[in-house]
């Protein structure tokens, strides 16, 4: 009797167990027939017992499967070979309402009354898999967001040896995946940073005391082939499965850094020119008011509106009259190169008609062909073709050309000068028949403060900034300023201008 | 066209007392004008009803009120709304001009001047005013 309670007792309570946990038991017959199921199964499967028992297990599995199971059990019976049984597996399971799902099944042999039986256990396992998936796909994502990114990522451990490293990291570098797995990170890093690595990292983890993590900053990178370069680095801490470890994220700011240096450079020179471009401004005025009262004071005692001093005086004050000249036109010219070699020359361009612009010319530098006994002619000149040029610097040019021809042309010569059409522009000659540039001083022309000895020192006034800055004058016109000469013979000045022809209206 | 009046009362402001001078002997003695020389726009400004000038010529660059500044001073002056101006400056370029005549200036002079000429060119800037 008390045998027979332990017996009802044990069944109860593997009774109980059987209908509470959340697995499906269900056994079978050798035949593979549904002998008993729990209420697990019932809710698994959409199937109630009394619509399940004594029916062929099959039913509760998919085709092709559901085919295949008979055959299976008898091959199993005859053969003895297990596929499922004692081992377990995945498989796919069918509910009533047709609707399949992922099951792990575990199924074991037993022998009840001489009878061969199977129990299997199963558990669905829809939602694992769904979480399962759902992973999956987020390392995906993130191993693609890691592959593509342009930003380098390393993983550390607290003792500072690579774990993982993404493909920019390795670009950025110039390692291999296989060269920086479980090496010291320090590697990455130039001296003395490389030696202070290991002592900072254990000091962090120690102290607690952070220099970067969290923070991010710039620092100094170590390339396989040795070159150093400039990154960003923000380093943040994480844990995995207990381990606390380290991301780095690394961007190579070489490129970023240039273009800021760049950009300071530029804007230092802008700097340094407008002090300088203040200064000259200044530098002027200030040398031109001295020279205002000297030259002023000067002329008056010359043009006799002060009282008359004696010959030597007046000889006297003629030769530092002529240098308050010369100095005047010195500051002007100095000021013209400080222009243009500061690219501030404006040039006022206005359409004027060429040949009464040779005229002017002409009539302007008049001064100078009375001082040298010389005689500017208009040669050839088209009448109604207008230029479109700023006057005011084509008619400084025009007076450096024809005074410089007036200093090196014998008396009495005469010099030409004369416009004719040539390919898509127009050329203005200035030709005198001097003694020509002497062949060692022809390649210097145009260089700043030069000038040719003249032989008879009759003149020594020019500044030597003259044809240098006509040239630019011209340059800035897109025209081209040239010369012919032949020693012994004279010389020819060109002004090439181009595009800038105009034709007046038609004339009546 | 107006008639154009002869000119004989010039006002002159400039901060430097040897170009004052040399400029003074320029305008009275070689070109016959009736001048008053001032070191800067105070003292030019306080005289100015009493002199009661027909044109006036300003330095530009000045310790104080410059020359732009004055010329403001001076139009708010209803007697002298319309008096001629004439800037004298030693930093002179193209573009400057132009400048300086949207300003309300009549012209401008460059430094050096040349004094021989000087009254006879501040007599042509006030005849082209009547032009």
């Amino acid at each position: 009797m008390k045998g027979q309670d332990a017996v009802n007792d044990l069944l109860s309570r593997t009774k109980a167990i059987v209908e509470t946990i959340v697995d499906g038991v269900i056994t079978i017959s050798d035949h593979g027939l549904i002998e008993t199921v729990n209420p697990a199964v019932e809710k698994i499967f959409g199937y109630r017992l009394d619509e399940l028992s004594g029916q062929n297990v099959s039913m509760l599995m998919p085709n092709p499967y559901q085919r295949e199971h008979d055959s299976y059990l008898s091959n199993y019976l005859s053969t003895g070979e297990k596929k499922i049984i004692g081992i377990g597996r995945e498989v796919t399971g069918r509910r009533k309402d047709g609707s399949t799902f992922p099951l792990e099944l575990a199924i074991s042999e037993m022998e009840v009354n001489g009878q061969r039986m199977f129990t299997g256990i199963v558990r669905d396992i829809s939602l694992r898999k769904a979480t399962e998936e759902k992973l999956r796909e987020l390392l995906t994502r993130t191993k693609a967001i890691l592959d593509t990114i342009v930003d380098g990522v390393i993983t550390i451990s607290d003792r500072g040896c690579i774990e993982t490293v993404n493909p920019a990291a390795e670009k950025i570098f110039g390692y291999r995946l296989d060269e920086l797995s479980g090496k010291n990170v320090s590697m990455l890093m130039p001296d003395p940073y490389r030696h202070e690595h290991d002592q900072y990292l254990k000091n962090y983890l120690h102290t607690g005391e952070k220099k970067i993590i969290g923070i991010g900053r710039e620092v100094t990178g170590l390339r396989k082939d040795g070159n150093t370069f400039p990154l960003e680095l923000a380093i943040s801490e994480m844990e995995v499965n207990g381990q606390r470890m380290f991301t780095g994220i690394v961007r190579d700011i070489s490129e970023r850094k240039e273009t800021e240096e760049k950009l300071r450079e530029a804007m230092r020179r802008v700097h340094e020119q407008r002090i300088k471009d203040e200064f000259i401004a200044t530098v002027s005025h200030e040398l031109r008011t001295p020279l205002t009262s000297i030259k002023a004071s000067l002329e008056l005692i010359i043009g006799k509106a002060v009282a008359k001093g004696s010959d030597q005086e007046k000889i006297l004050i003629t030769i530092a009259h002529k240098n308050s000249d010369r100095l005047l036109l010195l500051i002007n010219d100095i000021l013209d190169i400080s222009k243009i070699e500061s690219e501030k020359m404006k040039l006022n361009f206005r359409r004027v008609l060429l040949h009464s612009f040779l005229e002017t010319a002409i009539s302007d530098n008049q001064a100078y062909a009375e001082k040298h006994h010389v005689k500017f002619v208009l040669m050839d000149c088209p009448r109604k073709l207008h230029i479109y040029v700023d006057p005011d610097r084509l008619m400084q040019v025009m007076s450096n050309l024809m005074s410089n021809a007036a200093k090196f042309s014998h008396q009495n010569s005469q010099i030409e000068i004369e416009a004719r059409r040539r390919n898509d522009g127009i050329r203005i000659t200035v030709r005198d028949y001097g003694p020509g540039i002497p062949l060692d001083f022809q390649n210097r022309v145009f260089e700043k403060f030069t000038q040719a000895d003249t032989s008879d020192k009759r003149e020594m006034s020019g500044t030597g900034l003259g044809l240098h800055i006509s040239k630019a004058i011209i340059e800035r016109h897109h025209g081209e300023l040239s010369f012919d000469t032949v020693v012994g013979k004279g010389t020819e000045f060109h002004v090439d201008l181009k595009q800038q022809l105009q034709r007046q209206g038609s004339p009546q | 066209m107006t008639t154009c009046p002869e000119l004989e009362r010039v006002l002159y402001i400039e901060d430097e007392p040897d170009i004052r001078l040399v400029a003074e002997i320029a305008l009275r003695q070689v070109g016959g004008l009736n001048v008053i020389t001032c070191a800067g726009g105070e003292e030019g400004l306080s005289l100015i009803h009493d002199f009661m000038p027909q044109l006036i010529i300003l330095d530009v660059m000045m310790p104080g009120m410059d020359g732009p500044q004055i010329l403001c001073k001076i139009r708010d002056l209803p007697e002298f709304k319309t008096t001629p101006v004439v800037f004298i400056t030693a930093k002179v370029q193209a573009d400057e001009v132009e400048q300086f005549k949207r300003l309300g200036a009549a012209n401008v002079i460059s430094k050096p001047f040349n004094p021989m000429t000087l009254a006879d060119d501040v007599r042509a800037i006030w005849a082209a005013c009547y032009e």
